[in-house]
């Protein structure tokens, strides 16, 4: 059994209890009043499902019980025959064997037709009679004395982010909570907000792992996927994948969706060379494409490597020279990883032909935008000759993050950890300033400063020529479109869970910021947002070069 | 573009195999609904992007019908394939009487069902 029908199962399954169990219930009830047409209707509908489920199950003997009740219920709808008597009796012992046969669906042999119950629930349906036969036996085997509940309810996925939001403020209150009883001197109250803490944890944790849901759902789809696009191509692709059970919230799978595709297609038409090429290159006929899925403290990593022909930076750079994207001086000084960046600077595109899958204007801009809004993170790294790999970092959840706290000129600011690379404690003398960029060199590499302070509160004038009065300075790293930048902070405060809300009127069109979130003190803390955030800066950065 | 298609039906599991079919096909299953009323709301929501539904007649609120009418008086230009199970020709030939494109019988074969729709699809002029 592959996983697809494993899963049809496990559903099937539950769903079948469940409407079994509904329908042990309405006929009770509808011993009482034979007459209500609400329940019948449900009755009805029920067995109506069963039969088509099961049907598609090959479960042939539940299909055809179904069916017989079906007609039943059909008839006692329609008025030609009431619900009493010793006909109850029979539908029970009917609905009864339903049940049985439900909870033995793993049992072949155990799926057998009553020929006898089949007869009489016909008779009753042509004749509006039952003859006594089975009815007269008092105990009957296949009544199971067990009650079997289901193991599985199932919840819609907007209740679930309702609990998850309610959640979010839970942790806001505690964090209240915790500030209030730091200032106390009453042990007990300590540690009743302690135990409290722990608890709010564990129910986050709790709501957290309802949500996931293992990338196979999503990675399952991907073999023929690929197995289409290789054969519109005329290459040969050889689809490995490793870590499907990785488990992701439920809507950051169902995001991240099309831009799997997107870069799987990239990967095959872009990427992979035909085979003669290949041949001629000295690589096996066979491309290959790997797709893997990790996870590490809380982000999962998902990637997406191909073999093929690489990336060629010089092209890049040359065409975003052309397009004025650059200038050339600043082309020079721009490293491999930096220059396969600009691939993400919106409207530029590579591919130089238009296929059926590629090249129709979505180009890695929408992908990477997509990956921004839940505060995601993509990087390319690519040899030429060798392949290309894209990585994901995405987090587990999106309404709560784990994030570091800081102050900058005496406001309250908030990072989520996926954003952050590294966080330096540097003093002036390994800064400097190289044309109109400050520049911290750190581990033979040369990482663009941004001095928040003036960077956000002196909007107007900002320029590098900053006064770095401080000696010693704490600088938080975070990646953007293949680029490194270092954020000058004033003071760091502590990690923390966060949940973001969203920015209201008039800030709501602020791209600075992906939200504000609350302290425990009750002051207000934004939410920097990277991609804004380096993106404001480039912009600037453009302006100063200008002058 | 693919197209965006709605599926109304109130067992989760059918909703489950018709999605995964659908989407094999390279279709986008645009939302689901489990009940008339959620049929008609989805119906109202994506009303600019819906090519096509496929809908169950046999519904907890007992609308099949109803949603059908409602769809087709409202958008008559949405291509609606009803779906359901053997045995129900009557409900099935009204559903043809108000409009309904094509229906499916339950259970289906995938193949089959992808036939029905790809060729309402063509019929209902929905072009990309």
């Amino acid at each position: 059994m592959n996983d697809r029908d494993k899963e049809y199962r496990v559903i099937f399954l539950a769903e079948a209890q469940q409407s079994y169990d509904q329908i042990s219930t309405d006929i009770v009830k509808l011993e009482k009043d034979p007459g209500n047409e609400e329940i019948l209707d449900e009755i009805f509908r029920l067995l109506h499902n069963m039969k088509a489920n099961a049907a598609t199950m090959d479960l042939h003997a539940i299909a055809e019980l179904s069916h017989c009740l079906e007609n039943v219920f059909s008839s006692i709808r329609a008025g030609n025959l009431v619900f009493e008597g010793n006909r109850v009796n029979l539908i029970f012992k009917a609905i009864d064997y339903l049940g049985y046969l439900i909870n033995n669906i793993a049992k072949p042999q155990r799926q057998v037709h009553n020929e006898e119950l089949l007869n009489d629930l016909n008779d009753l349906v042509t004749k509006g009679e039952v003859s006594a036969g089975l009815l007269q036996e008092n105990s009957s085997s296949f009544i199971s004395k067990k009650l079997h509940l289901s193991d599985s309810v199932s919840i819609p996925v907007r209740k679930l982010d309702d609990l998850l939001n309610l959640v979010g403020e839970l942790i806001i209150s505690r964090d209240h909570l915790i500030n209030f009883a730091e200032l106390s001197e009453n042990q007990q109250m300590k540690n009743i907000t302690q135990s409290l803490s722990r608890i709010a944890d564990s129910i986050q944790e709790t709501v957290m792992t309802a949500r996931l849901v293992t990338v196979s759902s999503l990675f399952n789809k991907f073999p023929k996927v690929v197995r289409d696009i290789a054969s519109d191509e005329k290459k040969k692709v050889d689809l490995s994948i490793t870590g499907a059970d990785t488990t992701i919230d439920r809507n950051v799978l169902k995001l991240i969706s099309d831009i799997m595709v997107h870069l799987i297609r990239n990967a095959i038409i872009h990427g992979i060379e035909n085979p003669k090429e290949r041949i001629k290159k000295g690589k096996p006929e066979e491309g290959s494409v790997e797709i893997s899925a990790t996870s590490e403290k809380g982000l999962v990593f998902i990637s997406i490597t191909d073999d093929g022909g690489g990336i060629d930076t010089k092209a890049i750079k040359d065409k975003a020279i052309k397009n004025g994207i650059l200038s050339s001086s600043r082309a020079r000084g721009l490293g491999e990883r930096e220059t396969l960046g600009l691939l993400f600077v919106p409207g530029f595109s590579m591919a130089e032909r238009v296929t059926e899958y590629a090249g129709r204007g979505v180009g890695l801009d929408i992908v990477k935008s997509v990956i921004d809004s839940i505060g995601g993170d993509l990087r390319i790294e690519s040899k030429v000759g060798k392949g290309t790999q894209f990585i994901m970092s995405l987090p587990i959840s999106m309404a709560v993050k784990a994030a570091l706290l800081f102050k900058v000129n005496e406001n309250n600011f908030a990072l989520p950890l996926l954003n952050i690379h590294v966080v330096l404690t540097v003093s002036n003398g390994m800064i400097h300033n190289v044309g109109e960029v400050l520049v911290l060199e750190h581990k033979d590499e040369m990482i663009e400063l941004i001095y928040l302070h003036d960077f956000l509160f002196k909007e107007m004038d900002y320029s590098s020529h900053i006064n770095l009065k401080r000696e010693v300075m704490d600088v938080i790293v975070v990646w953007y479109n293949n680029k490194k930048y270092g954020l000058v902070v004033d003071q760091l405060l502590r990690q923390q869970e966060i949940m973001i809300k969203p920015l209201q009127n008039p800030l709501d069109d602020n791209t600075l910021f992906s939200g504000i979130t609350l302290l425990g003190s009750g002051e207000v803390c934004y939410v920097l947002d990277v991609a804004g955030t380096s993106k404001a800066y480039e912009q600037k950065e453009n302006k100063v070069q200008l002058h | 573009m693919s197209k965006n298609i709605l599926v109304v039906d109130d067992s989760y599991y059918m909703r489950t195999i018709l999605r995964n079919v659908l989407e094999d096909a390279g279709y986008n299953v645009i939302d689901e609904a489990a009940s008339g009323q959620d049929a008609i709301k989805s119906v109202d929501k994506s009303r600019y992007e819906l090519d096509l539904v496929t809908l169950d007649l046999i519904l907890p609120d007992n609308s099949g019908l109803d949603v059908l009418k409602s769809i087709k008086e409202r958008y008559p230009e949405k291509a609606v394939v009803v779906v359901s199970a053997v045995g129900q020709t009557t409900i099935i030939d009204q559903a043809m009487e108000i409009g309904a494109n094509a229906y499916i019988t339950k259970p289906f074969e995938e193949a089959k069902v992808l036939e029905v729709i790809e060729e309402v699809l063509s019929k209902s002029g929905v072009n990309e």
